[in-house]
């Protein structure tokens, strides 16, 4: 998001990939794990306008740190040295750019197979980059995104050319896009002051959280207790949580109130943004008990503004 | 209990009134001939007294739109609504503000509709999306079909009746009032890194060319009877001698109703020392000329703004230009979008050009019903910026003042240097509400007869239009006063409009399974975006002609 807003992105959604795209890179990401469905809906098997025979008409190659279950659906891996992300896409610039960096190998990559690979992007009808927590979460991380984005605005000075990343956890492109529209920012928005702010690194969770600056949480469809470091996770169990979740998780455990909820796209109908933006609409296919999601959040704000209106009034 | 507003000068030129000294009777949200003895009375001694503003070309919601807020967060440190203001959504502003930001800021300015023009169809959930978010207008999107590849496979095979079924199927698919294009076949050839250069360049991998696509659904849409005619942004949009692409595009129509929009981004020549020059006087004299034809302006204005269009070929063109940030969006079988962040500076050259390109077209057009006020915000400037530029086609003398602080260089060559026509308050209420509303085909807008939606702005009468048009006394939204001197005090919600034509699809309906199945990502079950998604939906009829 950070790397997006920085210098923008050549983006396009998932059918651009499925109909045209003759070289596919995936980029510290394991999508035969992590997106199973990805590769025969869009990214390798998928057939479409300009891919009639599917995977034959793909060349795919992965990079990562090791081999991963998704090396058998490759027809190239290339294996990095942990941490050189960075360095090995910086060359690959140089290289797009029409400069040979003076060296035999960068992040345990020949150069002459960085070569080649440029060489494949610049050849190709559609060439598209994915990238995933390999380059996200890793050391670097938004600098890590931005020499992608930065690679493939190279790139379009060549040839039709994407980077696009591997979106997860359900629906967090749908939650981005919602604070972007009601704030103006995606992520790491601080209402203290009555509007929306934004300052990554200030405003993040776990910047809060470890700065032991909230004094109440209330988490919605998010599991902190599992996914922040353990300092950020371990305020929030010194702190009144409440949590809404239609599972049982480690931060319902942990919880002082958990409300459950109906779960979109199961047990209530919504809407959900796949990883290119797309909103998909959702159905409900189980009953459930529990109220919808939204639910409890608008009686608790019908309930602050009652008892707002209520201390003004005596 | 309704509104009487008294002692104001009525200004609806949709019924010839030019100041009239009247009583506005407002009921049960509608204007009527009288709202009763227990009617709250506004006293508008002082004010003149018009139809609520009706902006027919603004980008507001959907994917690209919130893909420039994404973009720029540095576009909203700087400005705020917040609650501690009386506001009941805090949100943020900038050029590209937040969605409640936007309509209370539209409110504050006397406007009380406003069309979002450039939804991919795969993008119209997300634009309904954020409509619901936009508070105190009343609203509608165009969606974009001018790259669209099922129309390309029926234009190929000649199958015109094919086309009429999928454009009624896709108008209901994506709860839309009208069809724009832009850059016909441009988007597609950007797919493969290419543009389109003449409005009869073969595709490449469609056997078509942009004329045919334009008069394809020029002729779908008025078959079908939709109340608004094509909204067409032209091929080579933005460069030297994209004007003789615009007439070539209008003569293509042969007659057909056509509305241009900003058409003074295509309104540019070759000619002068730094081959670039306003070529408006020509492109005004061929809008007086052809009376199918109308137009909005796309009024540049000097100052940072941010660049949102579905011509993706042009951002990069720009983007290559200014070495700005740059977001790219192709749409799998329908189109593309560009973001690009842009700065209007008085120093450029080019930039001065474009100013006085808009004001010429404004003021060289002869029938004010024929052009209307845009800035395409926020390509040529934020709407915030409407007050200033009524100013300047208002008061020559301000206009002047403005001329003399561009580039000297620009200054000398510029048409607009001797132009001395003022709008009067009549046309400028003509350019903002009757005219866009009649272009429209709201029957029930820009007007203040009776049985018109009671949507009334209310301005305080000043030499200093800027300062007028900037703070409306009172707005009234569906019979509410819901702003007071240029302040939103209660917040409602207006309706999504959208238009439902009649035509079956029976013909189209294995095609279309086909198509989804074998191109696009999405479930054809789960493409269209029901009535659920509009809490409010106002259908508005077709006209088909016997």
């Amino acid at each position: 998001m950070v790397a997006l807003q920085l210098g923008g992105a050549p983006a396009a959604t998932l059918g651009e990939v499925k109909n045209r795209a003759d070289l596919v890179i995936f980029w510290g990401s394991n999508p035969a794990e992590s997106h199973p469905r990805h590769f025969t809906r869009y990214s390798g098997s998928a057939k479409g306008r300009m891919n009639p025979r599917g995977r034959k008409d793909r060349y795919i190659v992965l990079v990562d740190i090791r081999p991963t279950p998704s090396v058998k659906y490759a027809d190239e891996f290339i294996q990095i040295k942990p941490g050189h992300d960075y360095e090995v896409l910086t060359a690959m610039r140089m290289l797009t750019n029409g400069n040979r960096p003076d060296m035999d190998s960068v992040g345990d990559v020949a150069i002459q197979t960085l070569e080649r690979l440029v060489q494949r992007c610049k050849d190709a009808r559609l060439g598209v980059l994915f990238f995933g927590q390999g380059i996200t979460e890793t050391r670097g991380k938004h600098q890590n995104s931005m020499a992608i984005y930065q690679f493939g605005k190279d790139m379009s000075r060549h040839s039709k050319f994407l980077t696009l990343p591997m979106r997860g956890h359900y629906n967090v492109v749908g939650s981005g896009n919602t604070m972007c529209w009601q704030t103006g920012y995606p992520f790491a928005v601080n209402f203290g002051r009555g509007y929306p702010q934004f300052n990554p690194g200030e405003f993040s969770v776990v910047d809060l959280l470890k700065r032991k600056e909230p004094d109440a949480a209330l988490i919605v469809a998010a599991e902190p207790m599992d996914h922040l470091p353990y300092e950020a996770a371990r305020h929030l169990e010194n702190i009144p949580t409440i949590v809404l979740d239609p599972r049982e998780t480690l931060t319902t455990k942990m919880a002082d109130v958990v409300i459950p909820v109906k779960h979109a796209g199961v047990s209530v109908e919504g809407t959900a943004y796949r990883m290119d933006h797309i909103p998909i609409k959702m159905r409900s296919v189980l009953n459930s008990p529990w109220p919808k999601d939204d639910e409890p959040l608008s009686t608790i704000i019908a309930r602050i503004k009652a008892i707002r209106k209520e201390e003004a009034e005596t | 209990m309704g509104i009487r507003i008294v002692n104001g000068e009525v200004i609806d030129p949709a019924h010839g009134e030019d100041r009239v000294k009247r009583d506005v009777h407002i009921k049960d949200g509608k204007i009527v001939a009288d709202a009763g003895q227990d009617a709250t009375v506004i006293d508008a001694t002082g004010c003149v007294v018009m139809a609520g503003g009706v902006d027919i070309h603004t980008h507001v919601a959907g994917p690209k739109v919130n893909f420039a807020r994404l973009m720029r967060p540095e576009d909203h440190r700087y400005e705020h609504v917040s609650r501690e203001d009386g506001y009941e959504r805090s949100g943020t502003g900038g050029v590209a503000a937040t969605t409640y930001t936007t309509g209370y800021r539209y409110c504050e300015m006397g406007y009380t509709t406003i069309v979002e023009p450039a939804v991919p169809p795969l993008g119209a959930r997300h634009a309904h999306e954020e409509l619901v978010d936009i508070p105190q207008v009343d609203k509608a999107i165009f969606t974009l079909l001018g790259n669209s590849e099922i129309i390309f496979q029926y234009l190929e095979k000649g199958e015109t009746s094919k086309i009429n079924e999928y454009i009624s199927w896709i108008m209901d698919a994506t709860k839309s009032y009208s069809v724009k294009i832009v850059n016909p076949g441009g988007a597609n050839m950007w797919k493969y890194r290419a543009d389109i250069h003449d409005i009869d360049q073969k595709l490449r991998d469609f056997d078509t060319t942009p004329r045919q696509i334009i008069l394809a659904i020029a002729d779908a849409m008025a078959t079908l009877g939709l109340p608004h005619p094509l909204h067409l942004h032209c091929n080579n949009l933005g460069v030297p001698d994209s004007y003789k692409t615009a007439i070539a595009t209008a003569e293509a129509m042969e007659g057909r109703p056509l509305h241009l929009t900003h058409l003074q981004f295509s309104s540019y020549g070759a000619s002068g020392k730094r081959k670039f020059s306003s070529e408006a006087p020509r492109l005004a004299r061929m809008v007086n000329d052809n009376k199918n034809i109308t137009i909005d302006v796309g009024q540049v204005l000097f100052g940072k703004t941010t660049t949102i269009t579905a011509d993706g070929p042009f951002e990069y063109h720009l983007h290559k230009l200014t070495g700005s940030k740059w977001y790219n969006g192709d749409v799998e079988c329908e189109d593309g979008c560009g973001v690009v962040p842009y700065d209007y500076k008085r120093k450029s050259f080019v930039n001065c050009i474009q100013w006085a390109a808009g004001l010429e077209l404004f003021l060289l057009i002869d029938d004010p019903w024929r052009v209307y006020l845009t800035t395409d915000h926020p390509n040529g400037a934020p709407f915030i910026t409407y007050p200033h530029l009524i100013r300047l086609l208002m008061d020559k003398d301000f206009r002047r003042e403005q001329v003399e602080k561009i580039s000297a260089e620009a200054a000398a060559e510029i048409p607009l240097k001797v132009l001395d026509r003022e709008y009067t308050l009549y046309e400028i209420a003509i350019i903002t509400r009757s005219g866009t509303a009649r272009r429209l085909g709201l029957v029930n807008k820009g007007h203040l007869g009776v049985g018109g939606d009671a949507d009334v702005a209310v301005y305080r009468a000043s030499r200093n239009w800027e300062e007028m048009f900037a703070k409306p006394a009172w707005v009234i939204k569906d019979g509410q006063v819901v702003a007071k001197e240029g302040k939103v005090t209660r917040q409602v919600f207006g309706t999504t409009m959208y238009v439902h034509p009649a035509r079956g699809f029976a013909d189209i309906e294995k095609d279309l399974a086909d198509f989804f199945e074998s191109y696009y990502t999405v479930n054809i079950n789960n493409y269209p975006v029901g009535l659920e998604y509009l809490p409010r939906p106002e259908l508005i009829p077709c006209q088909v002609k016997a």
